[in-house]
């Protein structure tokens, strides 16, 4: 009897303690799924009304129409695409020529789970805005840049899984 | 020849001929006194080994009964408390519950119908250099766009792919 009652609190214990490793495992998961490895990515689009190409990254799929309406172009070529991973307290820069970069010079996490980005848009060696953004992930944020040819520079970034 | 032992316990058993006997307590004097002995501890054990006719035979049998019934109880219940399909259901909810709360919790998403529900991109401030540069916020649905006014044209003969 006493034995019987022995290996029963044991055993309840050991199911506790199972209990309270998998909630810790899964709550690790879930974190871990929550804060998987961000990158800052951006593409230089080249946006006209006679363009020969029509192409847009995979990552803004579904933006043809509303581009089409905001910046008054029916055409837009891929013309770079680049992503860097994000390191904590340092600058990456994305170079999409050796005329046009994007430098994010800060991201700052928000307990909502939103990031607060500063930018620098370089045109040649000078850099010519500067601008504070709070953005989710997967957000593309829209830059109308320098005009080129018959029609226009358009740089989108966004921080991205 | 035999052994001591052997001729000894054939003796004792009275298995021994005549003439072997005979021949085993010339060889071996002192074992009468042995088997004297011999016999009166059979004869004890034999007193002290007879079976006793129990005088409640019933109610030893529920006693023994009733015990074996408490000692099995507890097997029963803890196997049904932790193994059994009721507490089984409860704890597949509970962990089911608990990865939604966490799911819900700690993985940010939108409406998983839309997409772009999520979108989030607010310009809080935005600064040129240049004074003949102008940025300007266009807040979309969607889509943000920051307009830089009076950026210099790129070179027309220039290629942009770096």
């Amino acid at each position: 009897m006493g034995i019987v009652e022995t290996n029963g609190v044991d055993y309840r214990r050991r199911c506790w303690w199972l209990m309270v490793v998998v909630i810790a495992v899964l709550y690790c998961f879930a974190m871990l799924s929550a804060q998987s490895a961000e990158v800052f990515w951006g593409c230089m689009i080249y946006a006209s009304n006679a363009g020969q190409c029509n192409s847009l990254p995979q990552r803004l799929s579904g933006y043809d129409a509303r581009m089409s309406s905001a910046f008054g172009y029916s055409r837009f070529c891929l013309v770079a695409q680049r992503q860097t991973p994000i390191e904590a307290q340092k600058e990456v820069d994305l170079v999409f020529s050796d005329n046009l970069k994007i430098i994010l010079t800060s991201l700052a996490g928000a307990s909502d789970g939103k990031y607060l980005i500063r930018l620098l848009f370089v045109q040649g060696e000078q850099p010519v805005m500067e601008t504070q953004a709070r953005v989710s992930r997967d957000s593309p944020l829209f830059i109308r840049g320098p005009n080129w040819r018959d029609g226009q520079i358009i740089i989108v970034v966004m921080v991205a899984a | 020849m035999r052994p001591f032992e052997e001729r000894f316990t054939a003796w004792l058993d009275g298995e021994l001929d005549a003439e072997e006997a005979r021949a085993f307590l010339k060889e071996y004097p002192s074992v009468l006194e042995e088997k004297a002995e011999f016999l009166k501890l059979k004869q004890l054990l034999r007193q002290g080994l007879e079976s006793r006719v129990l005088e409640n035979p019933d109610f030893f049998n529920a006693q023994i009964m009733a015990q074996i019934g408490r000692e099995s109880v507890p097997r029963r219940s803890l196997r049904r408390g932790w193994l059994g399909l009721p507490r089984i259901a409860w704890a597949g909810i509970g962990a089911l519950s608990i990865g939604v709360a966490m799911f819900v919790a700690l993985i940010p998403h939108g409406d998983l119908s839309d997409p772009r529900s999520g979108y989030v991109a607010d310009v809080l401030k935005t600064k040129t250099r240049d004074p003949n540069v102008k940025a300007t916020v266009d807040n979309q649905k969607d889509m943000t766009i920051i307009k830089i006014e009076g950026l210099q044209k790129l070179p027309a003969e220039k290629e942009l792919n770096h």
